[in-house]
């Protein structure tokens, strides 16, 4: 039997994307339908993102959602799909398209002269019957890869050798010592200007005799 | 022209029976929860916000207790009940996550109707306030027709209550307010605690001010700053007192040791309840996260490139830093500005019932403005006071638009930045930070005019 997956990537630039993989091929009776993706730390799936539509998931490790990419401290992190095929079964059209958004975290800051831009590698995932036999007493399990291609959106008919890069900024690091100093000088500056309409208000509602009137 | 001018007197005529303004608002909020249910349905891009998962997770968590999911206080591991920390980014207090219990019986939308139904009565409240104490104490303009005393009461009852239904419609019909609670952001809830607190206050009422002051500072922290306002009123209500000793007697005394000691022990009981069910996590996710958090992902703020900037990366070495910068980048130095500007609104305004509104409003503006992350939700905090405050200001149309412009206009300029950061992936993170310093100098701005407009 053959069997194959193709993905694409809703966008390859800015911190959110979507692997859009549809599953092409027949259905083997009695076997599961898995997907699996490896992401590196850079980027992260949201499990509860997930579970809204999936019911059978393993994420290993679970993500922090909130770190930038050093600091959330793990390597690979890999996603498994048990998919449906029921769809299939019931002679439907197809096993329905499955998609991931990924996020990605804000990378560590680069020197003036480097790129200014992190370019994370997202590659296609692997997708696989498992069937059980139950036909012998060692219960052996075969496993049947289908073939996998990843389609970068703006050449949805050109396969990229399964992997293809999100590109994401990154800050400056040089940028520290001007941030620093115009927003502290900013806020001193707003604080003092604030305080002045204060006093200024203050005198103007509660003046001696207005004070009186206004109780 | 002649068209267009009859149709904007149709539409305030309409407006200005509450009656439709209510049966607009509910209905308004009724469509767009059923729109957004076959909104998430059909499109990638959600029209629920994420917090509304977080919240509905958390629920999820309490009633589904598991090995690594139960509750960590003594009285928790009794009950055998989960616990709501367990959900990633929930750092609310868990009366939240029991309020969205039903969600999971009765329908996945439950809980936006809960917050659709806070806006609306925050919007009866508003409208009940201003006819009831703000309207009627400012002045009415007179016509110099001949009409009998009852004919003129008449007049002007009519005239407060069209007032009023226009003004409360600045809440209820407020695109903000409404797209907020029906994308399942819960701080609707807090509006209505802290309008009932101001309510109560407003009727002098203050026991009952105490307890939902203390009920709002357990839901989320900031409005602990508006019992500042309230000790000057309370003191001052038997009379103002002349010179420096005066105002300090007209804070300190036993009224309003009366009113911090209920609101304190309000805050108190609660968090003690919940320490006891849900334990320490309660304690951290709640209150302590938030002493020291790092929002180093973009936001209104023009704090978040600092803090990203200055990030504490592991294996990289950190510079040894003067005493002032070691100051100015401590996470507690921006609280600094804040309170002295939100803490002294209070006590410079909160001095007369009738300015207390007023006093609420400034304080929570300033508090937005110096906070160290800033989303639109949080001017829901501030503009909730907007229809209270109108009747007391004189801005001519020219500068309120003005105004307007600037408030909104600050805010287009670093959204359009932040979604070339975001969903284009273009560098902008130094332009993003600039019109950060733009919004935030903007908003002090438009703040400032309307402390000037304000009459009392």
């Amino acid at each position: 039997m053959t069997c194959s997956f193709s993905s694409s990537i809703s966008s390859t630039k800015g911190f959110h994307t979507i692997i859009t993989t549809q599953y092409s091929g027949g259905v083997l009776d009695g076997c599961k339908l898995n997907l699996a993706y490896t992401f590196p730390p850079d980027v992260f799936v949201d499990p509860y993102e997930l579970r809204y539509d999936f019911s059978s998931f393993e994420l290993d490790p679970l993500p922090n959602l909130e770190l930038p990419v050093k600091v959330a401290g793990h390597g690979d992190s890999t996603l498994l799909l048990h998919l449906d095929t029921s769809s299939k079964l019931k002679h439907e059209d197809r096993v329905a398209p499955v998609k991931i958004p990924v996020h990605a975290r804000y990378g560590e800051l680069v020197a003036p002269t480097s790129s200014p831009f992190r370019s994370i590698q997202l590659s296609a995932p692997r997708g696989y019957w498992v069937c059980s036999s139950d036909a012998t007493s060692n219960d052996t399990i075969d496993v049947i890869d289908c073939t996998s291609t990843l389609f970068l959106p703006d050449s949805p008919s050109r396969a990229i050798e399964n992997v293809t890069t999100l590109r994401v900024p990154v800050g400056i690091g040089s940028d520290l010592d001007t941030v620093e100093f115009s927003t502290t000088l900013l806020v001193v500056t707003l604080l003092a200007y604030l305080l002045s309409i204060f006093v200024a208000t203050t005198r103007r509602l509660y003046s001696r005799g207005d004070d009186v009137k206004r109780q | 022209m002649v068209l267009n001018g009859s149709l904007f007197r149709l539409v305030i005529d309409v407006f200005s029976s509450f009656r439709n303004v209510l049966i607009a608002s509910v209905a308004l909020r009724i469509a767009l929860i059923v729109y957004s249910e076959w909104h998430d349905a059909h499109s990638a891009v959600k029209y629920t916000d994420i917090d509304y998962r977080v919240f509905s997770d958390a629920a999820h968590f309490i009633l589904h207790p598991s090995a690594g999911n139960v509750a960590q206080g003594p009285l928790g591991q009794w009950l055998g009940i989960g616990d709501p920390y367990t959900r990633q980014t929930y750092r609310y207090t868990p009366l939240l996550a029991l309020l969205l219990i039903p969600s999971e019986w009765l329908h996945p939308s439950f809980g936006k109707y809960v917050f659709a139904g806070c806006d609306v009565l925050a919007g009866i409240l508003i409208y009940n306030l201003l006819v009831s104490v703000i309207l009627p104490s400012t002045p009415v303009s007179t016509t110099k027709d001949i009409k009998s005393k009852q004919e003129v009461a008449q007049d002007a009852a009519t005239s407060m209550t069209r007032k009023a239904s226009l003004l409360a419609s600045v809440h209820l019909l407020n695109p903000l307010v409404f797209s907020i609670s029906t994308r399942g952001s819960s701080e609707s809830v807090l509006s209505l605690f802290v309008l009932v607190t101001l309510y109560f206050a407003l009727k002098s009422k203050w026991t009952l001010a105490a307890i939902f002051l203390g009920l709002s500072t357990h839901w989320k922290i900031y409005p602990f700053i508006y019992g500042v306002a309230c000790l000057g009123v309370i003191g001052n209500e038997h009379g103002v007192a002349k010179g420096l000793k005066g105002y300090l007697g007209g804070i300190i005394n036993w009224r309003t040791f009366q009113f911090v000691f209920i609101s304190v022990a309000t805050f108190a009981f609660l968090g003690v309840a919940m320490y006891l069910v849900w334990g320490y996590p309660f304690l951290y996710e709640s209150y302590l996260y938030h002493l020291q958090r790092r929002d180093h992902r973009h936001n209104f703020s023009p704090y978040f490139y600092l803090i990203y900037l200055t990030y504490p990366f592991p294996g990289v070495v950190a510079p040894e830093l003067s005493v002032w910068r070691k100051f100015i980048r401590s996470p507690l130095t921006s609280f600094l500005p804040q309170m002295i500007l939100s803490l002294g609104a209070g006590f410079l305004f909160g001095r007369s019932k009738r300015d207390l509104t007023f006093a609420w409003f400034i304080q929570t503006f300033v508090f937005v403005i110096f906070n160290r992350v800033c989303t639109s939700q949080y001017f829901l905090w501030y503009t909730l006071f907007l229809p209270l405050l109108i009747p007391q200001l004189s801005i001519t149309p020219r500068w309120a638009l003005i105004y307007t412009t600037v408030w909104l206009g600050t805010q287009v300029l670093w959204l359009s930045e932040a979604y070339k950061l975001e969903f284009l992936g273009e560098n902008v993170f130094f332009s993003l930070w600039v019109r950060g310093m733009i919004y935030m100098a903007g908003h002090s701005w438009v703040l400032a005019g309307i402390m000037q407009a304000y009459r009392g």
